[in-house]
């Protein structure tokens, strides 16, 4: 199992908690982990379709990459905008589908993810957390 | 910004909009509790609740509602400014002989007016003003609670909530409103990272989440449904759509130590 899967099987575990009434801390830490677990599964396969020799350069190259710039490239994806250097290339481009999915979802994980773990002032329901949590899976 | 003025006005002056909870966690505002609201305090009753409305600026809600909404600020603010002429500065016989005729309430404020110009100074009975200015009150009463209806401030969290939000639904009922969507509700705002975004709650009738499969694709659809109509609606906002079933607790659910 690697990371990421765990993640999102830490945070399955997590809503299942409390059957009857979530504790808001489970539910937070579930989205939480959610979006790590997105979030190293990209980051690692970003890393090996540059580095696959070196495990230190690979562990180097994936901490460079970070949450700011990964949510607005994201953003960018699935919104169908392309960065100005490929626009160039043709105007009609548009992302696949499944890329614009992935896209919506880093960048939707990560606000809900900032959410959970700053926001004392609002709640989740345990459907909404596993709506988050079904985004990442 | 008139648009954003009126609306902060009114939620201000009346306070029923519950500021600061979150959007999915608001109570449903009934016209009960518009009712209650403009019991408890008086503060609502000037001017200054209605100030910056401009009737192009709500347009979005179509001619009819747009209309209807002029009319009622309109309403409101000819019955304040009779109220604020009623208070002791403004003692005049004449006014004192308007207040005795049953209809003086159909006097409009320019007439009230010129005929305080005209009088002496002697004082009017100040139980009789009392007892109009209660009148006056109870007429404005229903003409906000109008007010506040149209803005529904239980389901679009500020002014650019609800135009964004009234285009998007107008959207999703022109493809065909989901069987599984109940209600949406949006807030517009910064994201994390400083940038515009629209969230957007998706209540979703009870038993569409109990199978997670079916869950995933009913979200799917509507996210699709949503994320598009906002595309057009909103161009400039990042959309978040989240759901919620409709029977789960609007409170926050915490497990009993």
């Amino acid at each position: 199992m690697s990371l990421s899967t765990d993640l999102l099987a830490q945070a399955r575990m997590l809503i299942a908690l409390d059957p009857t009434r979530p504790k808001q801390v489970n539910l937070r830490r579930a989205i939480s982990a959610s979006y790590y677990g997105l979030f190293h599964l990209l980051t690692v396969e970003a890393t090996s379709l540059y580095i696959w020799d070196d495990a230190d350069l690979a562990n180097r190259f994936s901490r460079a990459i970070n949450h700011v710039d990964i949510c607005k490239v994201s953003k960018s994806v699935a919104e169908n905008i392309l960065p100005k250097i490929m626009d160039r290339w043709d105007g009609t481009f548009l992302f696949p589908q499944k890329l614009i999915q992935v896209a919506k979802a880093v960048a939707g994980l990560q606000e809900a993810r900032h959410e959970a773990d700053y926001n004392l002032s609002r709640s989740f329901s345990r459907d909404e957390a596993t709506g988050i949590i079904n985004m990442a899976d | 910004m008139a648009m954003e003025d009126f609306w902060l006005n009114v939620a201000n002056a009346t306070r029923v909009r519950q500021p600061y909870v979150h959007a999915p966690d608001v109570k449903a505002i009934a016209r009960e509790d518009i009712r209650k609201a403009l019991d408890e305090n008086e503060v609502w009753l000037q001017k200054r609740s209605v100030q910056g409305f401009r009737k192009e600026d709500w347009m979005f809600l179509g001619q009819v509602k747009a209309d209807q909404l002029e009319q009622h600020v309109e309403q409101f603010t000819r019955l304040v400014s009779l109220r604020h002429l009623l208070n002791p500065e403004n003692y005049r016989e004449e006014l004192f002989r308007l207040l005795d005729s049953p209809d003086f309430l159909a006097q409009n404020v320019s007439e009230l007016v010129s005929a305080q110009a005209s009088v002496g100074k002697s004082a009017l009975d100040k139980a009789k003003i009392e007892r109009v200015m209660g009148r006056l009150s109870e007429r404005a009463k229903p003409i906000m609670e109008e007010i506040i209806f149209t803005l529904q401030f239980d389901r679009y969290r500020n002014a650019a909530a609800l135009r964004v939000g009234k285009g998007i639904e107008s959207r999703i009922h022109g493809e065909g409103w989901p069987e599984e969507l109940v209600e949406l509700r949006f807030q517009t705002g910064e994201d994390h990272t400083g940038e515009p975004g629209l969230w957007i709650w998706a209540i979703l009738r009870d038993g569409v989440t109990d199978d997670n499969e079916r869950y995933k694709s009913v979200a799917e659809m509507i996210d699709e449904l949503l994320s598009q109509a906002s595309r057009q609606e909103a161009p400039d906002l990042f959309p978040f759509i989240a759901f919620r079933s409709e029977s789960e607790s609007i409170y926050r659910e915490e497990a009993v130590a």
